[in-house]
């Protein structure tokens, strides 16, 4: 899975466009920080390439044999058992296999505070247990260490997901509070990974495409769009479910994915300035539509908040005025005039200017002859 | 207002038919009086959307007095008997089961199941078209059942998800939502319900309480420095009416519909 992480969407998205639109221009450094983000996490497991004792024990004897290993040495030499298992390169998964014998010897108090906060969070997440211990260390401290700590439980323990559903769901708690509390969007790709991953294991994994979506960030599409060209049918029509609120994914096609995915990507170039998140999910709907294009910022080329769906900047008396023309049309004149605004921006602002001057009617006019009588 | 092209039958005169206070009765009056156009082929076509309505209503009922649990995927349980627990925590019908008997099962052995909210919406939906359809029609029709969420349904059941809806009607499944859900219990970040059409609605987990009620339960399961309460959405989610109406109608000789309880048990 680790080799997974420099899949081919990069390419794609750094050589995609050669326009120099803003949001191109967005794309391209939005993969400059996805590559990056990977690349990150690579270096995260290269250093974890040196296994600790503890995890060598546990791949070559298993989680009986680890959880032996370590009860004997602690009663043996138990400052030895915790050097072991305070190691940096240490995985989470051994951390969690081990949480039994640590509680029944009484070492927690002994532990790094990376352990300490990990077996805290894991109490949390399985059994409710909202009692944190005392920790050494300052507020500041604390909150960083636990979001680095959240980090470390999913990037050493994703490799070993599976291994049971408790343990399944403390990787899934981890992301979303990566997500949903410190906003961390480097997680991502990984967390990308394991959904597909899991889905073509047939296990749980609506709760990640839940946090995946909740990081409210578009340009996360592109990691699930790159599944749509995966020789593998059941990421494809993975890919195609979780993406069938865009126009022309279709979850009944069974070809043509190269155009499937360039649609995705087109797409989101043409409107990820003007794109709103909505929250929903497959909890709450069939057809899922998590991010919608407010159509009054395409037309005006504003960029919006994707939380409130309103525009960041004010708008002018002008501007005003030609949004409550525009909310009188119907939704496919909406549609056709914000698209040729859009276009007619990024290509030249000046005859933009000029256009969006004239009065409404003949703006409609114009977007209707370029676009061949689209209206 | 109703529409249906050619037919001599008002729905006024309908009305007489449903008793005051039945779900087939609120219906046809909110259906009447809207602004909208609610158009239907035939008289049978809209006849049969509010029986199905009713039933939806009582099917609903019947599993929130029931001791059918709530459990999150992970913790899914079903009657072996019957369905096959998937590793992603979904209900598959196990070979050479009728599909009648395995959702019949779920309401005759409730305390067998356990499962979330949306899974419970598309268990009442199936129970009200058993109640519908004859058996040897509901079995053939369904034959697959996968119970999970709304991201796997037969098409057959035709469920469709609408924004922004004129007029919520008895029968429709209603999302409450929750936007500031603890990240640690993403089950509460919202709760699908079935609108009994007396100001009250059945949410699996929570029970069958008014919209106030459900939001309480809601806004105790979000974040702690949570500031936005849980809010009823105006979208809702029916399934296929006119679709499962020609489908009846379209295979089988015309006969009166058989109602799954003789009269409404809602009010």
């Amino acid at each position: 899975m680790v080799s997974h992480f420099l899949c081919p969407f990069i390419q794609h998205t750094l050589t995609g466009s050669s326009s120099c639109s803003y949001a191109a221009r967005t794309m391209t450094a939005s993969s400059n920080y996805y590559y990056g983000a990977k690349k990150g996490i690579n270096n995260s497991l290269s250093r974890m390439h040196t296994l600790s004792t503890l995890d060598t024990i546990r791949l070559e004897q298993g989680a009986t044999g680890l959880k032996a290993f370590f009860s004997e040495l602690s009663k043996k030499d138990y400052k030895e058992a915790l050097s072991l298992v305070n190691e940096e390169s240490l995985h989470f998964s051994s951390l969690y296999i081990l949480k039994p014998e640590i509680e029944a010897l009484n070492l927690f108090d002994y532990l790094s505070l990376r352990n300490k906060i990990a077996i805290a969070v894991l109490n949390e997440v399985l059994s409710g247990n909202k009692s944190m211990p005392p920790m050494k260390c300052s507020s500041s401290e604390y909150i960083q260490t636990v979001c680095s700590v959240l980090k470390w439980i999913l990037i050493s323990g994703f490799i070993d997901d599976g291994f049971e559903d408790d343990y399944d769901k403390v990787l899934d708690a981890s992301s979303a509070l990566l997500i949903k509390v410190y906003g961390d969007r480097t997680v991502l790709p990984l967390m990308s990974d394991l959904i597909f991953e899991r889905n073509r294991r047939g296990r749980f994994y609506n709760e990640l495409v839940w946090a995946f979506f909740e990081s409210r960030y578009p340009h996360g599409l592109i990691l699930i769009a790159a599944h749509l060209l995966s020789e593998q049918p059941e990421d494809v029509r993975l890919a195609q479910r979780l993406l069938s609120f865009i126009p022309g994914i279709d979850t009944e096609r069974t070809a043509a994915y190269e155009r499937q995915h360039s649609i995705v990507l087109n797409w989101l170039e043409k409107n990820y300035p003007y794109l709103y998140f909505t929250g929903e999910s497959f909890q709450q709907s069939v057809s899922p539509k998590p991010y919608r294009v407010i159509l009054d910022a395409r037309y005006l080329c504003k960029a919006i908040s994707i939380d409130t769906g309103r525009t960041i900047e004010p708008l002018t008396e002008y501007e005003d005025k030609l949004l409550k023309e525009f909310s009188e049309l119907g939704t496919d004149v909406k549609k056709m005039l914000s698209i040729f605004s859009h276009m007619t921006h990024n290509n030249n602002i000046h005859r933009w200017n000029s256009w969006i001057h004239r009065p409404i009617a003949e703006q409609v006019e114009i977007a209707g002859l370029w676009m061949g009588g689209a209206v | 207002m109703i529409k249906i092209p050619g037919s001599e039958i008002t729905p006024e005169s309908m009305e007489l038919h449903y008793m005051v206070g039945s779900v087939q009765r609120i219906t046809l009056d909110k259906l009447s009086s809207s602004s909208v156009a609610y158009k239907y082929a035939s008289l049978d076509q809209l006849r049969f959307e509010l029986d199905l309505r009713a039933n939806i209503v009582n099917a609903a009922i019947e599993l929130g007095n029931s001791k059918f649990a709530f459990r999150t995927f992970r913790k899914s349980v079903c009657n072996p008997d019957y369905w096959e627990r998937t590793n992603e925590g979904g209900f598959l019908l196990k070979d050479g089961i009728k599909p009648s008997d395995a959702i019949r099962d779920i309401y005759n052995n409730s305390n067998k199941y356990g499962t979330e909210c949306a899974t419970a919406i598309v268990i009442v939906y199936y129970k009200a078209f058993v109640g519908i359809f004859p058996e040897k029609q509901f079995n053939d029709l369904f034959q697959g059942i996968y119970l999970m969420n709304w991201g796997y349904l037969d098409s057959d059941l035709g469920i469709r998800y609408y924004q922004s809806v004129s007029d919520v009607l008895p029968g429709d499944c209603l999302y409450f939502k929750n936007p500031e859900v603890n990240p640690l219990t993403p089950e509460w970040q919202g709760e699908n319900t079935i609108d009994l059409g007396n100001g009250m609605y059945y949410g699996h987990g929570i029970g069958i309480r008014n919209a106030e009620g459900i939001i309480a339960v809601l806004n105790r399961k979000r974040k702690s420095d949570a500031t936005e309460s849980a809010y009823l959405l105006d979208s809702a989610t029916r399934p296929g009416f006119k679709r499962l109406a020609d489908r009846y109608y379209g295979t089988i000789d015309r006969k009166p519909l058989r109602h799954y309880i003789a009269e409404d048990a809602v009010g």
